[in-house]
């Protein structure tokens, strides 16, 4: 009986982390983040409905594009390429791995990762924490 | 060079005057006779009477044989050589470098790394002999060498152009090709981007980062995979323009990617040296 409580415990627990994530990941679909990095260049992340983002830098004047998720406090958001590099052969094009946190509404980047040969390596890139992303109203 | 005042009349057409009054002659110059080097491989195409292949902006001709070239000497100096037109021309222990020439000179270390911003890009045009043209500061490295090929020293066709995607169609730019035209360029230690190849495609001199001093930008997207780049800092565009509207639209010519070049040891006299035992002095 006991273990049966434990298990009805360990489900219920489970249930609202999951939910908690994806109220997480409501909370970001239909968004979107803007950091200024200069006058007249601001770039920018969209987050869609369906885990898709569309991220605009204005400073390589490039739409990326990939998928996003949440794990924990962690948002991850999966870079297959841009659109430069839709015209590339896939062995050409630079897929990266953003980790980021949402913080008093910013997203702040934490660390990048390179898809090197089947696997993420994670790259030495310092991010410059006065860059953040702050939500806007559309 | 000669001179024909040519007009016209309702007769002819056009008929070579005189002492006509009546409207003012044109003075159409060009050589009045065959140039010596009309059968040479680089005029083959063009007109033995034309005077600087009749582009009198970018070139000069003094002795209407045909345009000379840039050579660069032994210590690294870039001169104008009335004689060399070519390889074969060019003097023993010279480089040939052709008639107009982006010359970048790179400050990589043993490993291949090179401080943002060091590398040196020259321009020097048939048209300013005295040159060069223009200068700028930049990178002969792309944004990460683990990741990308690193372009060989060597001498290169060259010519204005831009990336292949539309978004670029209004850079200014310059495409680097083999001598021979072909694409795929040398690398230092090969190109890590691609499983097959040590060659790198699509190198061109392009503008460098325009906000920050780095090859990457703020999420560490590269703005280098083995092209050349102008200077790396916020609001490099202009001076980036500034360098290609020297270059001109109409380039065509060579570029060249070399060490900088060692500096000289100049010999100070008097060298006093000892040989059999014996002291001797060299004044001079």
């Amino acid at each position: 009986m006991e273990k049966l409580i434990l298990l009805m415990l360990l489900f219920v627990s489970c249930g609202s982390k999951y939910k908690q994530e994806l109220q997480k990941e409501n909370i970001l679909s239909g968004t979107k983040w803007e950091c200024k990095i200069a006058d007249g260049c601001i770039n920018s992340y969209k987050f869609n409905s369906d885990s898709s983002f569309i991220f605009y830098s204005c400073e390589m004047e490039d739409e990326y594009f990939g998928n996003y998720y949440l794990k924990k406090d962690t948002l991850f958001i999966d870079q297959k390429g841009s659109s430069y590099d839709a015209e590339l052969p896939e062995e050409s094009t630079e897929r990266k791995l953003y980790a980021l946190v949402i913080k008093d509404n910013k997203l702040k980047h934490l660390s990048v990762s390179d898809w090197i040969k089947g696997k993420w390596v994670k790259s030495d890139f310092k991010f410059d924490d006065s860059y953040l992303y702050k939500k806007v109203n559309q | 060079m000669g001179c024909l005042k040519l007009t016209y009349n309702n007769e002819s057409m056009l008929r070579v005057v005189y002492n006509k009054m009546t409207h003012k002659p044109k003075c159409e110059q060009s050589f009045i006779s065959v140039d010596p080097l009309a059968d040479d491989p680089d005029q083959v195409d063009k007109s033995p009477y034309a005077f600087t292949w009749n582009n009198p902006i970018n070139m000069i001709d003094p002795t209407g044989l045909k345009p000379f070239d840039w050579v660069e000497k032994a210590d690294g100096t870039i001169y104008w050589d009335d004689n060399a037109t070519s390889k074969e021309t060019t003097k023993s222990g010279e480089t040939y470098l052709g008639k107009n020439v982006l010359v970048g000179t790179h400050n990589r270390d043993a490993a291949g790394n090179e401080a943002v911003n060091t590398a040196q890009f020259d321009l020097y045009l048939e048209s300013d002999k005295t040159g060069p043209t223009a200068t700028i500061m930049g990178n002969t490295v792309p944004s990460d060498i683990t990741k990308s090929g690193t372009l060989a020293e060597g001498l290169y066709s060259a010519k204005f152009g831009h990336r292949n995607r539309k978004k670029y169609h209004n850079e200014l730019a310059i495409r680097i090709y083999n001598i021979d035209g072909s694409d795929g360029l040398p690398t230092v230690n090969g190109n890590p981007s691609k499983a097959n190849s040590d060659l790198l495609t699509g190198v061109l001199f392009h503008m460098g980062n325009n906000y920050q001093t780095s090859l990457f930008d703020s999420r560490g997207n590269a703005y280098s995979r083995g092209c050349q780049t102008s200077g790396c800092y916020p609001n490099s565009r202009p001076a980036h323009n500034t360098f290609m509207n020297k270059v001109g639209r109409n380039f065509k010519g060579s570029y060249y990617l070399r060490a900088k070049p060692e500096p000289q040891t100049k010999k100070s006299f008097p060298i006093t040296y000892i040989a059999n035992g014996k002291v001797y002095t060299l004044k001079d």
